[in-house]
């Protein structure tokens, strides 16, 4: 370098040493005196210029005793390089302020001098304590909240509970008379035959009839009842095995309408829970073989990889077919499109929405009247294990 | 030697009762059907207090069918009192109820229950029932009980 070139160097470095807006410290390494301070240090800390030279650090309040005083030196001696995050310094009248404090030594020419540069971050951990207390006290709300929430939770859980309980007393208590007025009338026909026309006959039977159809109904609102309240796990389930068991939960009625029932493989593995999974099959195979007009019934099962995870189960009949105004009242409970032609409640749908509903799916239909029925069933595939 | 087993129906419902007698006794069973009326007279009765302690009138039974949901004391309190009777060892309970709740037939077994059945709601199932009871016990065979009544534990205390 000439001469030129060291003072514009100087200079440069001259500028940046004064108009910084951090402090700086040159410090003697064998003395480990102040030699030079910048500007802003004798504003930031209030002391003036000469006060500063030939002082120790830990006179000017910096790395309090001579301990530490000594162990950092010794530090800087052996890694040329050390550096205290959070450091407290009192200004010269009296103020605390936080530093950030970085000290390297360098060789200049045939010396070694020590640079210290020294941050105010007086505001910045205000502002971080701010941010603290903030968090803080936004944690404490998310707590309450989820203390509420866990209480409301119980609350209604609890008056599941109590529905669940009251909806089931209350169909119990209303199966007690009909067990009555049903099996009294038929004993009227039964054992006083020779007192009874035909007229008599009748009548009796239209309180068998109505009494046998109020009981099926009560049992039905209380599997859809159970189906709505009751405690749902949901796990991995093989398909296989659940529609197995649906199809032999339906075997009397596939065996008195002689219908013609195929599941076809493969069967992913789905995550559900098995009892209402089953349920819901054992409803939609049992529609299907009965809704049927004029024909032997043809059911097949199967199931459709979906992308995104979603694994669609379809029961195919050839039946009687649902109008398209009609696909979505279907599934609503005691909904019957065809009360005089085919026996049921009218709750077997719903329990199927609502089964599919509580394990996170959903169902409905495609169809067209006399053209056979697509019901579907979604469900998320289970994750392999 | 049982020859004709004593059947005890513990129910509230005069009407459940009536009919019961009536399909017991299309089914062939002879002995008439003997009856309590709710939890205390189930236990009255085994224990033989008052009118109860003529046993001509009011044998031990062999079985007893027992309701669940009855005023006063239910039919799982009185499994639970029958259970703590050593002498009652050999009498067969069978639950008799309109209830199909799982957490029921749980309790109930749990409580020692030999069988539990459910209320069929039409006459043509009760007679199927009934049909199929009377030739399970013809069937079984059946140790008498052998008891005084102060060798049961009393009622009153069964509550504490």
């Amino acid at each position: 370098m000439t001469t030129a070139d060291l003072s514009l160097s100087e200079l440069r470095y001259r500028r940046l040493f004064e108009a910084a807006r951090d402090g700086i410290l040159l410090v003697d390494p064998e003395t480990r005196q102040i030699i030079d301070v910048n500007p802003f240090l004798v504003e930031f800390l209030g002391y003036a210029y000469e006060e500063f030279i030939g002082k120790e650090l830990f006179e000017i309040g910096l790395l309090k005793d001579e301990a530490a005083n000594q162990a950092a030196f010794r530090e800087l001696q052996a890694d040329g390089y050390i550096r205290y995050d959070d450091l407290p310094l009192q200004t010269k009248d009296g103020r605390r302020v936080d530093v950030e404090f970085v000290s390297n030594i360098y060789q200049e020419g045939d010396q070694r001098v020590i640079q210290c540069n020294v941050r105010d971050i007086t505001a910045r951990k205000k502002t971080e304590c701010a941010l603290r207390a903030a968090k803080e006290q936004l944690s404490r709300h998310a707590a309450e909240l989820e203390a509420t929430v866990q209480l409301r939770t119980t609350e209604l859980r609890l008056s599941n509970t109590q529905l669940e309980t009251f909806v089931y007393s209350i169909a119990h208590d209303l199966r007690a008379p009909l067990r009555t007025m049903q099996g009294f009338s038929q004993l009227l026909v039964q054992d006083h035959a020779a007192d009874l026309n035909e007229q008599g006959k009748d009548y009796a039977n239209f309180i068998d009839t109505a009494a046998q159809t109020m009981d099926r109904l009560l049992t039905d609102l209380l599997a859809f009842s159970h189906v709505s309240q009751q405690k749902i796990e949901l796990a991995a389930v093989e398909l296989e095995a659940v529609v197995k068991s649906a199809l032999a939960g339906c075997e009397t009625e596939i065996l008195e309408s002689q219908a013609r029932v195929k599941a076809i493989s493969p069967w992913p593995a789905v995550r559900a829970h098995a009892t209402t999974l089953r349920q819901v099959l054992v409803n939609l195979i049992g529609n299907a073989v009965k809704f049927v007009s004029g024909k032997t019934p043809r059911v097949r099962l199967y199931a459709e990889e979906l992308p995104g995870g979603i694994v669609r189960i379809w029961v195919e009949d050839n039946g009687i077919g649902v109008p398209a105004e009609f696909q979505e009242r279907i599934f609503q409970v005691f909904q019957r499109l065809h009360p005089t032609g085919y026996a049921g409640t009218g709750i077997g749908l719903a329990i199927v929405q609502k089964g599919v509903e509580r394990m996170g799916g959903r169902a409905g239909v495609e169809s067209a009247p006399g053209g056979g029925s697509r019901f579907w069933v979604e469900l998320p595939k289970a994750a392999p294990s | 030697m049982i020859q004709d087993p004593i059947v005890l129906l513990v129910d509230d419902s005069e009407n459940d009762v009536v009919l019961m007698r009536i399909v017991f006794e299309r089914a062939g069973f002879v002995q008439p059907l003997q009856r309590a009326f709710d939890g205390n007279e189930a236990i009255a009765y085994l224990r033989g207090d008052g009118r109860y302690g003529d046993r001509a009138q009011f044998p031990l039974p062999t079985v007893m069918l027992l309701d669940l949901n009855m005023p006063r004391k239910n039919g799982f309190e009185v499994l639970e009192w029958i259970r703590r009777q050593p002498a009652l060892e050999r009498l067969h309970v069978y639950v008799l109820t309109a209830s199909s709740r799982p957490e029921d037939i749980e309790r109930a077994y749990h409580l020692g229950a030999n069988s539990y059945l459910v209320k069929p709601g039409n006459l043509d199932g009760l007679q199927d029932m009934a049909q199929c009871l009377c030739a399970w016990l013809k069937l079984s065979q059946f140790a008498p009980l052998e008891i005084a009544g102060e060798g049961l534990e009393s009622a009153r205390r069964a509550v504490a």
